[in-house]
């Protein structure tokens, strides 16, 4: 068995285990964006989509509502977090 | 059985054994510790080294590291006092640990994944390139080459029987190209080095070369390279690694005699053999060991046959930062023989035991690889 080291290196465990979450956090971003860029290319290798129009496209109408609700709302709960002040179930709900 | 009747993935258009490689997720997971170590080797590893230098008590280390007057342990715990005050350090070796875990964190079950087709792969029967293997299941195994997880490795050298594609398809081509590992710097190209490390060789041609500690055929390899009509044999206590030596150096054509041998006791004749090659062995056997490989190697070297030596260099031929990074790996890397062979200078040893016309220099600018070569007297 390999053992867990015996010393946190930054000092403090829950530092140690922050930081490695964070890391596995952005190798996880990458292996999905390293996937994206292949289907984005071989979905255009097979003339179903152009990379280029992906690029050009801007989003309009209700698609546009959509990503400005979604990204909002991904702000609010990944910065919110930080500054939880207790709840309940209407503000719950309210979300 | 024939290449036609194996499943279309594992050949090529020219009917040749294709590698296994991983699915996207394990391929790309570990491109990304790949990248992530290489950054951390040279930019967060730059800053750390510029906090120790910048420190009162570091640059006093700085200045009269060789020549400081107490034992290395001393030396080593001072250096280390100086770094861990950095954070930008702490970090550093925060993600080099975790990268020397999740390459097979990651890379085990990614190479599970394409079991089918390694099993495949190991099938495809190979045109002989006259080469052998010889495994001896008597040679007994010394119990620190058995009880050890090297590098962090699950099991040891024969703890999963897939390691093979592991290393050959994931962390080697994948993480350790990129350098920033151990000893070795961002960016260097580990084949070259090896090849580098062969033209240490002085004279222009050899009849017989034997690498004991041989692994695979990595360095073999590089030795064919530069005197592509020598003898090749390799040996090492490892039968997983001397089966995956044997398999590509048949697939590359080139005729090599793997055996499976304890380095301290070759079996072949006194006087037999024209070179000996060590590479990255030094560090993975105890100093006694070392030793006694030394006296073996000079018993089979012909009168005036020639030894080339490289490993990580010694504590005092680098920079105080570097010789705590090096000794970090004893402790956090599974390298139990890491610091106590780095504190010695094994030219000196070279000498002692009657080596002659011993050298040791190093051929990149950090102090890697670093190589003492030496002769058995005519
Ligand atoms: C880091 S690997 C280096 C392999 C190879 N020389 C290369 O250049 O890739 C160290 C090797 O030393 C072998 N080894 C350790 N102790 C040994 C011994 N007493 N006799 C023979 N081989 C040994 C291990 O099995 C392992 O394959």
């Amino acid at each position: 068995m390999v053992d867990a080291p015996k010393q946190p290196y930054m000092g403090d465990a829950m530092l140690d285990t922050l930081i490695r979450m964070n890391t596995e956090l952005m190798s996880e971003l990458w292996i999905l964006r390293d996937r994206v860029t292949i289907l984005e290319h071989m979905l255009q290798e097979k003339g179903v989509v152009d990379r280029k129009a992906i690029d050009d496209f801007v989003p309009t109408g209700e698609l546009a509502k959509e990503l400005l609700r979604e990204r909002d709302a991904l702000v609010k709960k990944v910065v919110g977090g930080a500054w939880t002040e207790g709840f309940t179930v209407d503000s719950l709900l309210k979300k | 059985m024939t290449n036609a009747s194996l499943p279309e993935k594992a050949v090529n258009a020219a009917g040749q054994p294709k590698m296994v490689s991983f699915a996207q997720r394990g391929r790309s997971g570990m491109e990304f510790l790949g990248s992530l170590q290489n950054f951390v080797a040279t930019h967060v590893r730059q800053r750390a080294r510029d906090e120790f230098n910048a420190d009162p008590e570091g640059a006093v280390l700085v200045q009269n590291w060789s020549q400081r007057n107490e034992p290395w342990s001393e030396r080593i715990a001072k250096a280390k006092a100086v770094a861990e005050k950095s954070n930008v350090y702490r970090y550093d070796r925060l993600m080099q640990r975790y990268v020397a875990e999740e390459v097979y964190v990651k890379g085990i079950p990614a190479t599970e994944e394409r079991r089918k087709e390694a099993e495949a792969f190991y099938k495809i029967p190979i045109k002989s390139a006259g080469g052998s293997l010889e495994l001896d299941p008597t040679i007994p195994i010394p119990a620190y080459h058995s009880e050890t997880e090297w590098h962090l490795m699950p099991g040891g050298w024969e703890g999963y029987d897939l390691y093979g594609i592991t290393m050959g398809s994931g962390v080697g081509p994948l993480v350790f190209a990129r350098g920033g590992f151990a000893a070795v710097e961002a960016n260097d190209d580990l084949r070259k080095q090896r090849i580098d490390v062969a033209q240490q060789f002085q004279k222009k041609s050899y009849g017989r070369i034997y690498e004991p500690g041989c692994g695979g055929f990595g360095t073999l390899a590089a030795v064919h390279n530069v005197f592509p009509d020598a003898e090749l044999v390799g040996s090492d206590l490892s039968p997983h690694l001397l089966r995956q030596g044997h398999m590509a150096a048949e697939r590359m054509g080139i005729k090599v005699d793997f055996k499976q041998r304890d380095a301290r006791d070759t079996r072949e004749p006194n006087n037999s053999v024209d070179g000996v090659i060590m590479y990255a062995l030094q560090h993975e056997m105890p100093v006694d060991v070392n030793i006694d490989t030394l006296k073996e190697t000079l018993r089979i070297l012909k009168p005036g046959g020639d030894l080339v030596m490289s490993d990580p260099p010694p504590f005092a031929a680098v920079h105080p930062l570097q010789a705590v990074v090096l000794d970090w790996d004893t402790e956090h890397r599974g390298e139990p023989f890491f610091t106590v062979t780095r504190e010695v200078e094994w030219a000196e040893v070279m000498k002692e035991l009657g080596f002659v016309n011993v050298e040791a220099y190093t051929l990149g600018a950090q102090g890697y690889p670093y190589v003492v070569r030496g002769s058995k007297p005519l």
